[in-house]
């Protein structure tokens, strides 16, 4: 279309695009093939908003008993039977839920970019916390939209749960009676976690992306290493928006799209039918793969070991369910005041073989949650406790040494070399990187 | 106090009353309809069986075997979940202490189906396994084993107290009669 169309001189006119254009229509995105993890986990988030509005007007958001070709059936658990009748809503409803596997795989990964690349320093500290803040709503979203077909598995996980919340020390009983509408499970449980999962959760995580993009834009992104080289002081080096980012994204965006209804069509997920309606027994039943961790952790805490302090008993299924999964999220969320190096601003990506420490603290915390999600399966791979237990301590140690050892040993001829390019940019570029990025 | 300093102290003032508003408020979610199931066992209470082709039946010591086990419900009060009982029968030598062998009545031994550890449902397994060499009650969840013939005390795993036991006692017909309530907390306890 001309700039000089009736048509565009009509829209400028009254909303003034060109300036638009020209002040965010240009923004660079610099390209790196890991700098779309986000992007996926956004078009996830969209596809499970448009998938998710749709699947709301079947479910029926209630435990009432109703009668489903002659079979006393919770409505919320009928409701899904019969919408998994209707061709089209069961393919919609998968793509629902391999989208929210694919949104929380790709925000894991995107995590782990950022974290070993270095990219959470300053001044990006603020979106770094909250990253790690939409990460938690997603993985909550998760495990709410879980119970809500209200078949036997969704029942025992979401009980799960709320034992955990009923073991925080001095709240508990409390808390998991407020989270969980009244004791388990009652007749207001799911009109609650309805509530959570498509009201609640999906406007915090629309404001926590609003403000993760801000900061984003505000901030600029942090650069490629490689792009050092032909930086022309402080300028950013990427993909305009409009059209190039734009025409990549939207090509993103379809091919999510199809691998999700590909993955609906050949992997069907969650079979309510074949799971059946909440009964007395316990089935055997493991939590979905971004939990296993602490499945596996409640496994292998003995129930000997607890804690207590100032009156409460921290037991062993608040050790591995709250303190462990809690702990971590700390340690992440610190990670910024806890690297010490390098604390001037920063517009360059650090390989990660730069900061052997870094790098081994992360691979040391990955291997910890490989040996917990292994531990999940100890019945099934019939491996010992005992055997696992000593892994917790030594896997995390082994795997973090030869990290270390590695990086010293390949990132040393590098090393040097940014390290000094980095000082001569400090010297002569950086007054002119922070005038123009504020 | 200056016109600047007056605004200031009031926006604070408002602000704080606003965040104990919405504190307030929160807290009243709790619940609306505050379903608190069946009341808990009881003496008298007929335990029948909670599943399978015998749903509803009442557990007699005709179609409970010697060394196996059932889920029971007393009968009338399905609907607590924490009434969900595993009534097990060994031979009645098999039981030592910790089990309180007063309360048991011809091999039969009533313990909660609770686990302790994060309340699912716990199964019995007459097959011997490699972290109990007997007939043993293990929870699905996290792999936590109990020991029936010893009062239901944690063999190995996460579980941090022994399965409350209940009294039971057998009428002229055969039926299993609850012989009390329970002692112990069930499921989880909050710290």
């Amino acid at each position: 279309m001309k700039p000089d169309s009736p048509f565009v001189a009509w829209w400028n006119e009254r909303l003034h695009l060109d300036r638009l254009y020209q002040k965010y229509m240009r923004k660079a995105f610099p390209v790196h093939s890991t700098f779309f993890l986000g992007e996926i986990a956004l078009f996830a988030f969209v596809i499970l908003v448009l998938t998710g509005v749709y699947l709301a007007f079947l479910y029926e958001p209630s435990i009432a008993e109703v009668d489903i070709g002659g079979t006393k059936l919770p409505a919320a658990y009928g409701s899904v039977v019969m919408l998994d009748q209707i061709p089209a809503a069961h393919l919609i409803r998968q793509i629902h839920h391999w989208s929210a596997h694919i949104m929380v795989v790709a925000l894991v990964l995107h995590l782990a970019r950022i974290f070993f690349t270095g990219a959470y320093k300053k001044p990006r500290e603020l979106n770094w916390i909250v990253g790690l803040g939409l990460l938690g709503l997603t993985i909550f979203a998760a495990f709410v939209g879980y119970l809500l077909p209200y078949d036997q598995f969704s029942v025992t996980a979401t009980g799960i749960g709320y034992n955990i919340a009923k073991s925080v020390p001095w709240v508990g009983e409390y808390l998991a009676d407020l989270v969980f509408a009244g004791k388990f499970p009652g007749s207001s449980l799911i009109p609650r976690f309805y509530g959570y999962h498509i009201m609640l959760l999906p406007l915090a995580l629309f404001a926590g992306i609003g403000v993760h993009l801000l900061l984003l834009v505000k901030q600029r992104h942090t650069e490629p290493p490689a792009a050092r080289r032909h930086s022309t002081g402080g300028r950013l080096i990427g993909m305009p928006l409009w059209p190039q980012q734009t025409v990549m994204m939207v090509v993103l965006l379809l091919v999510l799209g199809g691998a999700v209804t590909l993955l609906g069509t050949l992997f069907p997920v969650h079979p309510v039918e074949f799971y059946g309606p909440p009964a007395p027994e316990t089935p055997t039943v493991k939590p979905d793969w971004f939990l296993l961790w602490v499945y596996g952790a409640l496994r292998l805490i003995p129930g000997w070991m607890e804690v207590h302090v100032l009156g409460a008993t921290i037991g062993s299924e608040a050790i591995g369910g709250i303190l462990l999964p809690g702990l971590v999220g700390l340690v992440l969320v610190l990670v910024p005041w806890l690297d010490r190096t390098n604390r001037q601003r920063m517009e360059y990506l650090e390989p990660p073989t730069r900061r052997p420490v870094r790098l081994a603290w992360g691979v040391a915390l990955t291997g910890l949650i490989g040996v917990f999600t292994l531990a999940a399966y100890d019945q099934e791979l019939n491996l010992h406790k005992s055997w696992l237990q000593a892994a917790v301590l030594v896997v995390p140690l082994g795997l973090g040494g030869l990290a270390y050892y590695a990086a010293r040993r390949l990132g040393r001829g590098r090393g040097v070399e940014s390290d000094a390019a980095e000082a001569h940019e400090r010297h002569a570029a950086s007054p002119l990187i922070r005038e123009r990025s504020q | 106090m200056d016109r600047r300093k007056f605004a200031t102290s009031i926006l604070g003032t408002g602000i704080v009353g606003a965040l104990a508003a919405m504190g307030s408020t929160i807290a009243s979610i709790r619940a609306v309809r505050r379903s608190t199931g069946a009341a808990a066992v009881a003496e008298g209470d007929k335990l029948v069986f909670a599943m399978g082709p015998n749903a509803g039946k009442a557990a007699t010591r005709d179609n409970v075997q010697t060394g196996d086990a059932v889920l029971v419900f007393p009968q009338g009060k399905e609907s607590n979940h924490d009434n969900l009982i595993m009534l097990v029968r060994l031979e009645p030598s098999a039981y030592e202490a910790p089990t309180k062998i007063e309360l048991t009545a011809q091999g039969f031994a009533a313990y909660s189906a609770i686990c302790t550890h994060l309340a699912c449902t716990v199964r019995f397994s007459a097959e011997p396994a490699a972290t109990a060499p007997f007939a043993h009650i293990h929870c699905p969840c996290h792999a936590g084993v109990f020991d029936p013939r010893h009062g239901a005390t944690v063999v190995s795993g996460p579980p941090p107290r022994p399965l409350p036991q209940l009294a039971v006692r057998l009428n002229d017909a055969g039926e299993v009669i609850a012989g009390g309530t329970f002692q112990d907390p069930i499921g989880v306890v909050a710290a």
